[in-house]
């Protein structure tokens, strides 16, 4: 029963496999022998910033919820291999197609406030993320219906319709499990729960200090002492700071990915699926963009592989599909029209009726420039005349998906555990990342379908047919480039694996002796 | 001295009002919605229009002044809309490192430029002087950022004499915390230090040009005492106004050196509020440099009263 459920969990699995670079490649198999490790030590770690809050019902996700996982279980976790393993629920099942999960807890974790970790805990966590008012987390969870404590150790979510992705979501900030003291009086000034660190003090934005949790239910994968989180938004700054092991442990950005993997004393691994560069369009500021041929012809003018290689000094892959090559839930049989084509692109506007040219202002990020202009490089080629205005903090995506000033742009998508969830935040309607409601039918009866498949290897042909059909018929959101992220370590520090679920991930690592 | 000083005080509190009007009105005009940053993935506009209500920023523009200043006559500098905790907290944690900083790069201006400009003014016309001269262009004409990534390569990467990140704070001892100070410090400083080299060779120039200063020689005083004792403390008496403004130009060149050495201080609280649409931070950062700056320009027209008797009986 358990190997069929991480099967169907496997459908649903998340980002990317990584793929190790670098000095030296991450630990296969088990966490080190104890003899190989200094139990009383500490790691240091470069991260871009704490935590804007450790509340998981309202934080905002992004590279944070990695830092949550050091405090609280999930329900479920995933492991190095994208795979979805017991973590807080020791297994699933659903007896319904995907209606109703019925998660069974382990009888033996307690929070670190000493209270007991079981259905009425899970219930009340789930229940107040479902209902917050400033939650973040009520369109993901829109889905869920009800949550019962059926007895003191059995939890059933039941859903409105079947979504086979309930898992997954539970492998994130919506199966993270707060001691439910944390959150009696409405606000989590201090992170209680029963991961394999304590929180012990913060200094917001700058540092954070974890103790390692005793009483953690898998205490053979915690090797380390504590952590010591250290905020440095600079990359460079990053850099500079493992060079010098000012730090253990830390990422960079891809201007710094050659020099870093080039550091003696330095291993790395790449964390993909994270950061995809996606151009939006609003056709109902700019009425060409409602031409698939325009949309077309756009998609075809742009240089991937040169952004990819150019831009981001190969730190990243040209992106035609909502996963990184080689991540759960890409298509491998995959048919792309898009191929880098500026006559082609040319011919299509002059179908289209823009043979004397398109004009339109382009809106992004600060981090996005670089791309911007590589793109505006390219569209000049064709007769297309792209202003770039940079806007910075959320300026694009607010201008982009709810202001909706801007007809185009290019802002960030972290990913989604799971591909149909991807497919659901661009193209269905309504959807704020779908701004002036470009559809598919077809595309979205396949979204719909695709949700309640049981079947991993049915649910994987869908999506092979989802890839094909936006990288034919570009809609709304067209992927550019996955950017990367390499996470740098010293040699001192051991059993690191390729974990994808973003940086820092823990489990089984430890510092030499 | 206080009819001197109270007009001063009056003009101060007006530019106060002045500067909070600017401060408010100019992080108003941030592009981008804090609400849509704090509101997570996918946000339904109810949850946008929420959050705004919570915060406040749906009431017009002059309520959400005037209840800003008002909060701020009682201390209160608002909550960080992406920590969730008072900005004054988040202040007073990064206050010591900016201080510091500051502090040791006044210290390293000073030592340097004074002791540059009086070599080049005792020098004067020689190739010291010459030598003196282009080195205090090429500090004012180089960016900080510039030297600090310099002193990285060299004495943090090369000679591994110092950190290249990180701060130390005094509680761990004076030697961690001078040695995470020095080269941030020393890039911040030599900027101010090359002006204030110039300045003191001009001043003390002037000075040692003057008719007592030939008499003082005349009478056989040996050169460092009519150096010391004679011309620098008149020569002086610009210079307090030139390092007034130094400091307040170092307040506001902290930022860049604060993020290449992953200082965390408050010009790289600024800067991330200013990304992330904190706008209770940046107008809590702001107003505090502000304050610092007008206490500095107050705290020279005391000095300059205190060393300029001309000033005193006016």
């Amino acid at each position: 029963m358990r190997k069929s459920l991480i099967a169907i969990a496997a459908a649903a699995a998340l980002l990317l496999s990584g793929c190790a670079g670098g000095n030296g490649d991450p630990s296969p198999g088990g966490p080190p022998a104890a003899s190989e490790v200094d139990r009383d030590a500490r790691l240091s770690i470069g991260t871009l910033s704490t935590p804007a809050t450790w509340d998981a019902a309202k934080n905002v996700g992004g590279p944070e919820p990695a830092m949550l996982r050091l405090v609280y279980d999930t329900l479920i976790e995933v492991d190095e291999n994208n795979e979805l393993v017991g973590g807080a629920a020791e297994s699933w099942t659903t007896e319904d197609g995907g209606v109703s999960y019925i998660l069974t807890l382990r009888d033996d974790i307690a929070f670190t406030d000493g209270a007991p970790l079981n259905a009425e805990a899970v219930k009340a966590n789930l229940d107040r993320a479902l209902t917050l008012e400033d939650g973040t987390l009520r369109a993901s969870l829109g889905n869920v219906a009800s949550v019962d404590a059926t007895d003191e150790f059995t939890v059933t979510i039941t859903q409105k319709v079947p979504d086979v992705t309930l898992p997954v979501l539970l492998t994130d900030r919506a199966g993270m499990v707060m001691a439910p003291s944390s959150f009696a009086s409405g606000e989590v000034t201090r992170p209680v729960g029963s991961g394999e660190y304590v929180w012990v003090a913060e200094s917001p934005g700058v540092s954070v200090t974890l103790d390692r949790n005793p009483d953690y239910r898998d205490a053979d994968h915690v090797l380390l002492a504590g952590v010591d989180i250290r905020a440095m938004e600079d990359p460079v700054a990053r850099l500079n700071a493992i060079r010098t092991k000012a730090v253990d442990m830390t990422f960079v950005g891809p201007e710094q990915v050659d020099e870093a993997k080039a550091l003696p004393g330095i291993s790395s691994f790449d964390v993909k699926g994270r950061s995809l560069r996606v151009i939006y369009v609003n056709k109902d500021l700019e009425p060409a963009f409602g031409d698939p041929d325009v949309r077309m012809a756009l998609n075809k003018a742009i240089d991937r592989e040169g952004i990819a290689n150019g831009v981001l000094f190969g730190a990243a892959e040209p992106a035609y599909q909502l996963r990184p090559e080689g991540g759960a839930g890409f298509s491998e049989a995959f048919d792309s029209a898009i191929t880098y084509d500026p006559e082609g692109a040319r011919e299509l506007l002059q179908k289209a009726g823009y043979g004397e040219g398109l004009s339109f202002n382009f809106v992004t990020q600060p981090r996005f420039q670089k791309e911007a202009e590589a793109i505006q490089a390219s569209y000049s080629a064709i007769g297309v005349d792209m202003t770039i205005e940079i806007l910075p903090g959320a300026g694009a995506g607010t201008a982009l998906w709810y202001d909706k000033t801007a007809s185009i742009g290019m802002a960030n998508f972290d990913g989604r555990l799971d591909i149909g969830l991807a497919y659901q935040t661009f193209f269905v309607e309504g959807t704020a990342y779908n701004p002036s409601n470009i559809l598919d039918e077809d595309l979205i009866a396949m979204i719909g379908t695709q949700a309640g498949l049981v079947d991993p290897a049915e649910r994987q042909r869908m999506h092979d047919d989802m890839a094909t059909l936006i990288a034919t018929s570009p809609l709304g959101a067209w992927p550019v480039v996955w950017g990367y992220e390499p996470v740098l370590y010293t040699d001192e520090v051991v059993g690191v694996k390729p974990f994808q679920t973003g940086f820092p991930a823990l489990k089984g690592v430890g510092k030499s002796q | 001295m206080l009819a001197i000083f109270a007009p001063r005080l009056i003009r101060t509190a007006a530019v106060f009002v002045l500067v909070t009007v600017g401060i408010f009105g100019l992080t108003a005009l941030l592009p981008g919605d804090p609400a849509l940053a704090l509101a997570g993935e996918n946000p339904t506009p109810e949850l946008i229009a929420s959050i705004r209500e919570q915060l406040g920023l749906d009431r017009p523009l002059y309520e959400q002044y005037f209840g800003w200043l008002l909060a701020l006559f009682s201390g209160d500098l608002g909550t960080s809309l992406y920590f969730g905790v008072p900005v004054g907290e988040l202040i007073i944690a990064r206050l010591p490192v900016t201080l510091s900083l500051t502090l040791v790069a006044v210290v390293i201006s000073i030592v340097l430029g004074l002791a540059g400009g009086m070599v080049a003014a005792a020098r004067r016309g020689t190739i010291v002087d010459r030598l003196a001269t282009v080195l205090s262009t090429i500090g004012i004409a180089t960016p900080n950022f510039w030297f600090g990534m310099i002193f990285i390569i060299v004495f943090a990467f090369g000679l591994g004499w110092f950190p290249a990140v990180g701060y130390a704070p005094l509680a761990d001892g004076v030697g961690p915390w001078l040695a995470h100070l020095i080269l941030p410090a020393t890039a911040l400083a030599l900027a101010g230090a090359a002006e204030l080299m110039r300045q003191t060779r001009s001043s003390m120039t002037d000075t040692l040009g003057q008719d007592y200063i030939r008499t003082a020689r005349a009478q056989g005083l040996r050169p460092a005492a009519i150096y010391w004792r004679r011309a620098l403390r008149n020569a002086s008496i610009p210079l307090v106004t030139v390092v007034a403004f130094q400091v307040a130009l170092l307040l506001g060149g902290v930022v860049i050196v604060e993020k290449i050495f992953g200082l965390p201080g408050l010009g790289s609280l600024v800067i991330d509020a200013v990304f992330s649409k904190d706008l209770p931070v940046v107008q809590g950062v702001v107003l505090v440099n502000a304050i610092i700056v007008l206490s500095l320009n107050l705290l020279t027209d005391f000095l300059y009263t205190l060393l300029n008797p001309k000033v005193r009986h006016g």
